[in-house]
C-alpha cells in the first residue's frame, strides 16, 4: 500500500507537466480451446497422462507487473527505503512480504526479521549477489542496493520455501495490477514505448504504446503459455 | 482247548490268511507308530529350530528397524538448511526446523513421536522437545527421560547411536545423532535425539519380517500385539513373559506351547538390548504351529489310508496266490473223493511243475494203478465166477458122469449076462433060425455094450495117454453117444470116411470128446436156428496128417466172432448156457496133439470145422471083436480049479457054464468071505474077482490073499462093471493085474484065465 500510495503521490506531482497515463488489465489465460467442463477436466487430470502434472489456476494468478522496457528520460534512483519484512505465517515456516518487489535501479531494500527464530537472506542471481548471514530482528547493515535491473531471486538458507522475487527496473514507470488486475502507471511521458507485462511463472508479453499528451493510453495484457517459443 | 479245536477246523486259507493278515496288520501298526512318532518328533525339532530363527529374525529386523531409522537421519546436519539452523544455537529456530520437519516429512505418521535437540556446550539449555501425537497435535506430554542420557552420550562421541528405551507408557526406538556446527565435521555441538515408537505398526512390520506373531512389552504393559486373538489377557501376556524371563536359564529345555483361539502356537521371548540394561523391555513371539498339526494329521490319515490300502492289496494278494495253491489241492481232494467213490474216470490236470503238479501226477498216476488193479480184480473175479460156474458145470457132469458110470455099472451085469448067456446058447443045439435071432442078440447087446462103454469112458477120467487110435472107429463111438439126439433135434448126419486111414497116435478121448464138442455145437446152431439140418462129418488124408471136417448148414458164424472164437470164455450163448470154453478146450488139445483146428464160415451158409492130426504109419487092422464063431474046446481047462467070485448070481452062473463047458472045474463064491472060505479049503489055480461087492470087495480081497496066500495074488483077474474109481485105477495099476470090464465077451474071460495059467505055469 505504501509503495502504491508513493507512486500514486508521484503521478500527481507529475500530473502538472504534460503527461499521459497507462491503464489497463493483466490476466492469465489457460490454454485456449480446450476448455473442459470441471468434471472432465478433473478426470483428465487423474488420467496417466496428466496425473504428474501441476494444475495451475490461471484465474487466480495474481501479482503481475508492467512496465516500460528500456530506459525513460534520466530519471535519479529513488531515494526512499523499500522494506522486505521476513515472518512466519503460522507455525507453517516462514515467508518474505510481499513476494513479488519491482524496484527502480539503486533502491536500497532492507530485510528486517520480525520473526522470534533466526532467517538468512542470500541471493545468488546474477543483478545482484549477497548474502546477509543469520540474524533475528532488525540489526543494522541488513539492506541491500539494487543498482542493476534484472531479476534477482532472493532466499533463507534455514527455511528452504521462503523465496522472494526483486524485478529491478530501469525507469519508474511501472506498476503492479491489483487484486482485480487492473494497473495504473500515470505520469509517463508522452511517447512511443514498448510496453511489457510479466509474470513469475508466465512468459512475459510486450505492447508498443502511445502515450498520449495528455489522457490515458489502455493497454490490457493476457498472459498465457501460448507464447512460449516453439521448441 | 477250543482255540486249538478252531484252528484245526479252520481251512488252508484260514490258517494261512489270518497269521499274514495279523503279522501285516502288526507291521503296518508299528509303521505307523513309528512313522508318526518320528514325524511328530521331526515336526518338535522343526518348530523349536523355527521358534530360534524366528528370534534370530526378529532381533536383526528389530536391529535393522533402528538402523534404518539412523541412516535416514544420519546426514540430516549436513543438509544445509539444518546446517544453519543449527548453526544459529538459537532454540526456537531449531524448533522451528525440526518441527517443520516433523511437519513436512510426515514423520508422525511414520511412529517418529519425537526430535530433540541438545546442544553440548550448553546443558541448561536443553531444547524441549515438539512432541507430536498421531492426530497430528502437538504435546509437551512426553519429555525427555534418564532412560535417554546413555545414547545421547555416546553420541556425543561423534557416532550415531541407537537404543531402545521406554519412555512414560511408551517404547521407543531411539537414534541419536551428533551435530557438527563448524565445517570440519569434528566438534560435536550437540545431539539430535528422534524416538520412535514401538507401537502397532512396528509390531507389525517385525511380524510380517519374521511370520510370527509377537507382543511388545515394556515393564508390565503389553505395547502392541499383534496375536489374531483378543481373548488373552495382557496380564497373562505378562506373566507369560516373566514366567520366561525367569527360567532363561534352561531355554532349551522344553518347547512352550499354548492355544490361542483354537491355534497351537509355540512362544519363546527375548529382550530389546537396552544400553540401561532395562530388561522389562522385550517381546513374546508366537510361532503358530497349525500348519505342522495339520500336515502331521494329514500324514497320519495319509498313512492310515495307504496302510489301509496296502491291506487290502495285501490280502487280496495273498487270497489269490492262497487260492492258486490251494485249488490244486481241492481238486485232488474231489479227485480222490470220486476215486472213493469208485469214479476212475477222473484226472487231475498238473498246472505246475511244482509240489502240487508233482502230487497231482502222482495221484494220476496211483489213480491209474487202481483202476488197472481194481479191472484185473474185476477180471479176476469174473475170471472166479466163471471158473465157479464151470466147477458147478463139472461137478453136475461129474456127478451125472458118477449117475452114469452107476447106471451104466448096472447095465453091464445084465448086458454080461444077455451077451454071455446068448453066446452060451449059441454055441448049443439051436438051429438055423435061432442062431440067426441069437446073433442079433448077441449083436445088440454088443451094441448096448458099446454104449454103455462109451459112456462110462466118457465119465471115466483118464490120464492123458498116446495110443493108435483109428479115427473112423472113433468119430462112429461118438455119433453112437449123439445118436438120439442129432435125431430128435431133426438133424441128420453124413458120413464120409476115407477107407484107408492110417492110425492117428492120440489120446482117443481126447480126440472124442473134441469131436463130440464140435458135433454138439454143430447141432447146437443148426438146432437155434432151423427146424433140421445136415451134418457133413468127413475123414481124409492130406498128406502127413488126416483131416476130419465137420461141416454145418446152420447159420454160420459172424465174421468179427471169427477171430475170437478159439479165445476161452468167448461165447455167444446165453449167459449159463455155455463156458464159453469148449472150443479154447478142443483148441488146446489139438494143439497138444501136434495137430491144427481152424474155422471157416460164411455167414448164412454154415460153419466148416477142420481138425488136422499128424497120421502114423500103417493102416488100421479089421476089428477082431467078432470071435464069436470060436469053436468050443471042452479040453481046454481041463485039471484047472477056478474060484469064482460074484455077488451077481446071474454072472456067476453064465461065466461057470461057459467055462464048465470049456473043461474048467469051478468053484463059486458069492462074495469075498466065501471066497476066503473056500481058498482055504480047496486049491485052485486062477480067482476070477468082481470088484464090487457087499461085504470084502475085490481089492480087500487080495489085500487078503496077498497076505495070507501070497501064491494066489498073481492069480486073479478082476472083473467089474466100472473102473471110473480113481483109487481102483490106482490099485490096478499098482496091483499089474488084469481087469475085465463088464459086459465082456466070454472068450475074452477065457483068454485071460488061460494068460495067467500060462504065466503061472512059466513059473
Amino acid at each position: 500500500m505504501k509503495i502504491i500510495f508513493t507512486l500514486f503521490a508521484a503521478a500527481c506531482a507529475a500530473q502538472m507537466l504534460s503527461a499521459g497515463d497507462i491503464t489497463g488489465t493483466v490476466r492469465a489465460e489457460p490454454k485456449t480451446g480446450t476448455e473442459l467442463s470441471p468434471i472432465a477436466a478433473r478426470a483428465a487430470y487423474s488420467s496417466r497422462k496428466f496425473k504428474f502434472v501441476e494444475r495451475v489456476d490461471y484465474a487466480a494468478m495474481r501479482d503481475f507487473v508492467v512496465g516500460i522496457e528500456g530506459a525513460v528520460g534520466t530519471n535519479a534512483a529513488p531515494t526512499n527505503v523499500v522494506v522486505v519484512t521476513t515472518s512466519r505465517v503460522a507455525q507453517q515456516g516462514a515467508v518474505f512480504t510481499p513476494h513479488i518487489l519491482p524496484v527502480m535501479v539503486g533502491t536500497k531494500v532492507e530485510w528486517p526479521n520480525h520473526d522470534d527464530i533466526f532467517h538468512n537472506v542470500f541471493s545468488d542471481s546474477e543483478p545482484a549477489r549477497f548474502d546477509l548471514d543469520l540474524y533475528k530482528g532488525n540489526p543494522p547493515n541488513k539492506n541491500v542496493i539494487f543498482d542493476k535491473p534484472g531479476k534477482v531471486d532472493v532466499y533463507c538458507s534455514i527455511h528452504a520455501n521462503m523465496h522472494c522475487v526483486v524485478l529491478v527496473m530501469e525507469n519508474p514507470y511501472f506498476a503492479m495490477t491489483d487484486a482485480d488486475g487492473h494497473y495504473i502507471i500515470t505520469n509517463v511521458p508522452p511517447g512511443t514505448y514498448k510496453l511489457k507485462a510479466w509474470h513469475e511463472r508466465l512468459p512475459a508479453d510486450e505492447q508498443l504504446i502511445v502515450v498520449p499528451t495528455n489522457g490515458a493510453v489502455q493497454a490490457d495484457f493476457v498472459l498465457t503459455i501460448k507464447n512460449l517459443p516453439k521448441y | 482247548m477250543a482255540n486249538r479245536e478252531i484252528f484245526q477246523k479252520s481251512s488252508l486259507r484260514t490258517k494261512v490268511l489270518v497269521p499274514v493278515m495279523t503279522v501285516m496288520v502288526l507291521l503296518l501298526t508299528i509303521t505307523v507308530l513309528i512313522v508318526n512318532q518320528h514325524f511328530k518328533q521331526q515336526v518338535w525339532a522343526n518348530s523349536e529350530h523355527e521358534l530360534d530363527a524366528t528370534k534370530m529374525r526378529f532381533q536383526h529386523e528389530q536391529i535393522k528397524h533402528q538402523k534404518s531409522l539412523e541412516l535416514r537421519f544420519r546426514s540430516l546436519a549436513r543438509e544445509p538448511h539444518y546446517f544453519s539452523a543449527f548453526r544459529t544455537f538459537d532454540v526456537n529456530t531449531i524448533r522451528t526446523q525440526l518441527s517443520l520437519m516433523l511437519e513436512n516429512e510426515m514423520l508422525a505418521s511414520e511412529g517418529i513421536v519425537f526430535v530433540y535437540y541438545l546442544p553440548l556446550n550448553d546443558s541448561a539449555a536443553e531444547i524441549s522437545p515438539p512432541i507430536i501425537k498421531p492426530d497430528g497435535q502437538m504435546t509437551n506430554s512426553l519429555t525427555i527421560t534418564a532412560g535417554c542420557y546413555p545414547v545421547i552420550q555416546l553420541a556425543h562421541g561423534g557416532e550415531p547411536a541407537t537404543d531402545t528405551v521406554r519412555i512414560g507408557d511408551k517404547l521407543c526406538d531411539l537414534v541419536a545423532i551428533p551435530i557438527f556446527t563448524d565445517s570440519t565435521q569434528e566438534k560435536v555441538a550437540g545431539t539430535l535425539v528422534f524416538g520412535e515408537e514401538m507401537g502397532w505398526n512396528v509390531a507389525q512390520e517385525l511380524s510380517i519380517g519374521t511370520g510370527a506373531s509377537c507382543a511388545l512389552l515394556a515393564g508390565n504393559r503389553v505395547i502392541a500385539t499383534t496375536l489374531p486373538g483378543t481373548n488373552l489377557l495382557d496380564a497373562n501376556l505378562v506373566e507369560l513373559y516373566r514366567q520366561l524371563a525367569n527360567r532363561t536359564a534352561d531355554n532349551h529345555a522344553a518347547l512352550n506351547s499354548l492355544v490361542i483361539q483354537n491355534k497351537n502356537y509355540f512362544y519363546t521371548s527375548g529382550n530389546f538390548p537396552s544400553l540401561q540394561g532395562d530388561n522389562s523391555l522385550g517381546y513374546l513371539l508366537f510361532s503358530s504351529y497349525e500348519d505342522q498339526l495339520v500336515a502331521l494329521s494329514e500324514m497320519r490319515w495319509l498313512l492310515l489310508i495307504v496302510s489301509l490300502i496296502a491291506m487290502l492289496v495285501g490280502s487280496v494278494v495273498v487270497w489269490y496266490f492262497i487260492q492258486r495253491a490251494t485249488a490244486p489241492l481241492l481238486e485232488l481232494r474231489s479227485s480222490a473223493e470220486a476215486v472213493g467213490r469208485g469214479d476212475f474216470s477222473h484226472r487231475v490236470v498238473v498246472r505246475s511243475r511244482d509240489e502240487c503238479g508233482e502230487l497231482a501226477k502222482s495221484f494220476n498216476h496211483m489213480t491209474e494203478n487202481v483202476q488197472s488193479a481194481q479191472t484185473q480184480l474185476q477180471q479176476t473175479v469174473n475170471t472166479l465166477k466163471t471158473t465157479q460156474a464151470q466147477l458147478v458145470q463139472s461137478e453136475k457132469l461129474s456127478a451125472v458122469g458118477e449117475f452114469v458110470a452107476g447106471v451104466a455099472h448096472e447095465l453091464n451085469n445084465p448086458l454080461a449076462a444077455v451077451m454071455g448067456f446068448s453066446e452060451l446058447l449059441r454055441s448049443a443045439n439051436v438051429d438055423e433060425k435061432q442062431r440067426r435071432h441069437l446073433d442079433l442078440i448077441f449083436k445088440s447087446s454088443q451094441r448096448c455094450q458099446r454104449i454103455v462103454q462109451s459112456l462110462l469112458s466118457f465119465a471115466r477120467r483118464h490120464q492123458p495117454e498116446r495110443k493108435p487110435v483109428a479115427l473112423n472107429k472113433l468119430i462112429e463111438d461118438v455119433l453112437e453117444i449123439v445118436a438120439y439126439q442129432l435125431r430128435t433135434s431133426n438133424v441128420e448126419v453124413v458120413t464120409r470116411f476115407a477107407a484107408d486111414l492110417p492110425l492117428v497116435l492120440a489120446d482117443g478121448h481126447q480126440i472124442q470128446q473134441v469131436v463130440l464138442n464140435l458135433i454138439n455145437n454143430a447141432r447146437q446152431a443148426i438146432e437155434a436156428h432151423q427146424a433140421g439140418g445136415r451134418i457133413i462129418v468127413s475123414t481124409e488124408r492130406s498128406g502127413q496128417f488126416i483131416r476130419i471136417n465137420i461141416q454145418d448148414n446152420g447159420p454160420g458164424i459172424a465174421p468179427e466172432n471169427l477171430q475170437r472164437i478159439f479165445d476161452p470164455f468167448f461165447t455167444t450163448k446165453e449167459v449159463g448156457k455155455g463156458t464159453g470154453l469148449g472150443l479154447s478146450l478142443c483148441y488146446g488139445l489139438i494143439k497138444e496133439h501136434g495137430g491144427n483146428i481152424s474155422v471157416n464160415s460164411q455167414p448164412g451158409h454154415g460153419a466148416t470145422f477142420t481138425i488136422e492130426l499128424p497120421a502114423t504109419e500103417g493102416t488100421h487092422a479089421a476089428n477082431t471083436t467078432n470071435t464069436f464063431d470060436a469053436p468050443v474046446n471042452p479040453h481046454e481047462g481041463a485039471g484047472k480049479k477056478i474060484l469064482l467070485v460074484d455077488d451077481e448070481e446071474i454072472l456067476l452062473e453064465m461065466v461057470r457054464d461057459d467055462l464048465l463047458r470049456h473043461g474048467y472045474e469051478i468053484i463059486t463064491a458069492n462074495n469075498g468071505e466065501v471066497a476066503l472060505r473056500e481058498l482055504h479049503q480047496h486049491k485052485v489055480d486062477a480067482i476070477c474077482c468082481d470088484i464090487k461087492m457087499p461085504g470084502l470087495n475085490g481089492p480087500q480081497l487080495y489085500e487078503w490073499i496077498r497076505a495070507g496066500r501070497p501064491e494066489y495074488a498073481r492069480r486073479i483077474v478082476f472083473m467089474t462093471g466100472d473102473i471110473i474109481n480113481e483109487s481102483l485105477q490106482h490099485f490096478l495099476e499098482q496091483s499089474q493085474l488084469t481087469c475085465l470090464n463088464k459086459p465082456f465077451a466070454l472068450h475074452d474071460m477065457r483068454q485071460a484065465i488061460k494068460n495067467i495059467l500060462a504065466e503061472t505055469e512059466k513059473h
